[in-house]
């Protein structure tokens, strides 16, 4: 393979990689939570179609604004409401495409003016911001707490911190990110609306959050694994007389290949303490256990 | 001196029990108040009505005389009220002044409340890598630290070496000193006599009496069983053959620990919290596989077969936590028919006699039960009902009381047909019971005892 074609899945992967890394962050604090959400796919699908509807510039306040709602109404059901959260992700996933796609409807194929931007200097932008949710579980009170809400929420209402409303917290902070993340794939990556375009990063985040062992800084590293795959999967498409649709299996494949190995590797060593003890299960006070 | 804080005729129903029936109590200023009972006496459930996770279904709570109402442990904390109880309101997985801070306190604050109370506060150290002791303490350094004046210690010395006892013993006078309101929970009469300036005793829901110093044990026990139960010292005469093996066994914590039981012998593997016993015996029990080492049963080696052949073969094995071994969503009788093929209605009704099963009806979720009475069933199934020829214990008798453990040991001499390995906390207690103490230390076997015991000796032994 020529220098240029590297370089230009490179680039290429840098790009995608800012949406990635901004719903992998969080699914980060998300799941740090406990809360495992796997209407995520939902959230981002929503919110991308909500900013191509609108269009830029406010279709960005729209869509972070809408799908950060429709976030929140998971983690209300599936905390305060103690929902089983496997099924109510199904659920969120295909309202969102549902919804989604008829907010959308008339915008299909229209192409949207694109800022000009690059894409390395947006994931720039997204690093700069995993640093900060970094710094945010390492040094503020509520990031402790979130960390405390995955990991050993009966501790943390003992200690008088409402879980619920932490997992709210949580919820908002993830809802703006996959919403920001959904946004930005409409509005700055690819420029355009159809209903299958934006299908399963969400559910990529999801993975990637696992991989990157739950730490924000980890994530900059994790969420180029899709995109890595996502942008190989273009640049083969002009080199490989293979079906699209085969190609396109590729990021999924290979993330979950990724997320196997880790997996693997995290049971065997002491890597295994980092996962959230909680992860999943909804907090319930008066139960007699 | 009027107390800080009364409670009066608190009641308290689970669903088809009720826990809690007119109780009443108080505490003042600059006194420990023992809380004493057997399980499910109703202690546990009295503190947590106190501290706002549970809301009665009748009766009143005075605090300073105002009536209130106790809605959540944020709002006991608001109150002035701490919980030091057996579950640490600290989170495992950060430092300990990650958890000060996420509980709001002062990291300097804390520092300087512990050395008025000689304690150290390891700051930088992980919650998870400390002794339960050195929670407890962080605990308490954080009840003062919020300024609360008001403390209640759910069984505070369930989880301690008899070392730490001594010392939580002596801070607590000290909290008394300080001018706070200790409620001392306990089911250890001694301990309630040492710590306590007053005594209320509970008996299955009900208060039986107040009784204040000089206290007469007896009473005490009286009270707390309604008919003295003698601790019976009964050793097996006839010890046999090795029936049961471990040669370097050995797991993640655990290193090569060798162990061995005789026919008739009931072995005790003594150690504090936190050493590998709790692997240990899941390694004896075939539970979890060894990563080196050999076990054999009757002289035949069965070094990582399946579970299923070790229960095949009569091991019977009883987990530290309850709640592995009983399906707590299933009715009492579901649990119960897992080991159990036919009559299982007769046997469960009888087993609920002989072994004095508290529960409502067979079809009760297990869940319901107190943690006395969800072991009792555990027994009921596992020793009373199969007979096992090995049995493997992890703390059976923990947080039993005097007459629940006398049952257990009674089962285990009656129900177990070959040898028996019980990990124990307390030394008098294996002393008492067992024939052969090992002492298990950083994941190793420290040492072996053979009677007749030295509790001095062993007591160092489970310390260096």
């Amino acid at each position: 393979m020529a220098v240029d074609q590297v370089a230009s899945i490179t680039l290429e992967a840098l790009r995608s990689a800012t949406p990635m890394l901004l719903a992998t962050l969080g699914a980060v604090v998300g799941q740090r939570a406990g809360v495992l959400n796997l209407g995520l796919e939902g959230v981002v699908y929503l919110s991308a179609a909500v900013a191509a509807a609108v269009g830029p510039p406010w279709g960005f306040v729209a869509a972070v604004i809408v799908g950060t709602l429709y976030n929140l109404l998971y983690y209300v059901l599936s905390n305060d409401f103690a929902l089983n959260q496997i099924l109510l992700g199904f659920a969120f996933t295909m309202v969102g495409y549902g919804v989604g796609s008829q907010v959308a409807r008339d915008v299909v194929g229209r192409p949207i003016e694109k800022p000009m931007v690059y894409g390395v200097e947006t994931f720039a932008v997204a690093v700069v911001a995993a640093v900060a949710v970094y710094f945010f579980f390492l040094r503020s009170r509520v990031g402790l707490a979130i960390k405390a809400s995955g990991d050993d929420p009966a501790s943390l209402d003992l200690m008088g911190v409402d879980v619920y409303n932490i997992r709210r917290v949580a919820g908002l902070v993830e809802g703006v990110f996959a919403s920001a993340a959904g946004a930005y794939l409409v509005l700055l990556y690819y420029g355009s609306w159809s209903e299958q375009l934006v299908m399963g990063w969400g559910s990529l985040a999801v993975i990637t959050a696992m991989i990157s062992l739950w730490s924000p800084l980890l994530a900059i590293a994790a969420s180029l694994v899709p995109s890595f795959f996502i942008s190989l999967a273009y640049v083969l498409q002009r080199l490989l007389q293979v079906s699209p649709h085969l190609l396109n299996l590729v990021p999924y494949v290979a993330s979950i290949a990724v997320l196997a190995t880790v997996q693997v590797a995290m049971r065997k060593t002491r890597l295994k303490a980092l996962a959230p003890r909680w992860l999943a299960r909804p907090y319930i006070r008066e139960e007699r256990t | 001196m009027e107390p800080l804080l009364s409670a009066v005729g608190i009641r308290k129903v689970f669903p088809g029990v009720v826990a809690l029936d007119g109780v009443s109590f108080d505490v003042r200023r600059g006194e420990v108040h023992g809380l004493l009972g057997e399980n499910g006496a109703g202690k546990s459930t009295l503190i947590a009505i106190l501290y706002g996770v549970y809301m009665p279904d009748g009766g009143e709570i005075y605090i300073n005389g105002r009536r209130t109402l106790i809605k959540s442990p944020r709002h006991a904390a608001g109150l002035g009220i701490s919980v030091i109880s057996q579950h640490f309101a600290l989170v495992d997985t950060l430092t300990v002044e990650e958890n000060l801070k996420l509980s709001g306190i002062d990291v300097e604050t804390a520092v300087k409340i512990g050395r008025e109370l000689g304690v150290e506060i390891p700051l930088d150290k992980y919650v998870g890598e400390l002794a339960v002791g050195e929670k407890q303490r962080v605990e308490i350094v954080k009840a003062l630290a919020r300024n609360s004046e008001i403390l209640l210690m759910d069984e505070p010395t369930a989880l301690l070496s008899p070392k730490e006892v001594k010392a939580l013993l002596s801070i607590v006078r000290r909290l008394a000193e300080m001018g706070k309101a200790v409620v001392f929970v306990t089911h250890k009469i001694r301990e309630a006599v040492e710590a306590a300036d007053r005594i209320t005793v509970l008996r299955r829901g009900r208060r039986v009496g107040t009784y204040e110093r000089p206290f007469d044990e007896g009473v005490l026990l009286e009270a707390m069983f309604q008919g003295v139960v003698q601790r019976r010292v009964s050793k097996s005469s006839s010890i046999g053959d090795v029936i049961y093996r471990a040669e370097d066994l050995s797991g993640e914590r655990v290193r090569r620990a060798t162990v061995e039981v005789r026919r008739g012998e009931l072995v005790a593997v003594l150690g504090v919290a936190g050493n590998g016993q709790e692997e240990l015996m899941a390694l004896l029990s075939g539970f979890k596989k060894p990563r080196g080492g050999r076990l054999i049963i009757n002289g035949e080696d069965v070094t990582g077969r399946p579970f299923s052949e070790f229960l095949r073969r009569g091991v019977a094995y009883l987990p530290e936590d309850r709640g592995r071994a009983l399906a707590k969503e299933l009715s009492v009788l579901d649990n119960f028919k897992i080991r159990c093929i036919q009559d299982c209605m007769e046997k469960l009704a009888k087993a609920k006699e002989v072994l004095d099963i508290d529960f409502p009806s067979p079809f009760t979720r297990a869940a319901a039960l107190s943690g006395g009475n969800q072991q009792k069933l555990l027994l009921a199934r596992e020793l009373w009902l199969v007979k096992p020829y090995v049995l493997v214990a992890s703390y059976p008798t923990r947080g039993l009381d005097v007459d629940t453990a006398e049952r257990f040991y009674a089962l285990v001499k009656s129900a177990v047909k070959g040898g028996a390995v019980v990990s124990m906390e307390d030394v008098e207690e294996a002393v008492e019971r067992a024939d052969r103490i090992y002492v298990i230390s950083r994941g190793e076997i420290a040492a072996s005892f053979t009677p007749p015991f030295d509790v001095d000796e062993i007591a160092e032994a489970m310390t260096t």
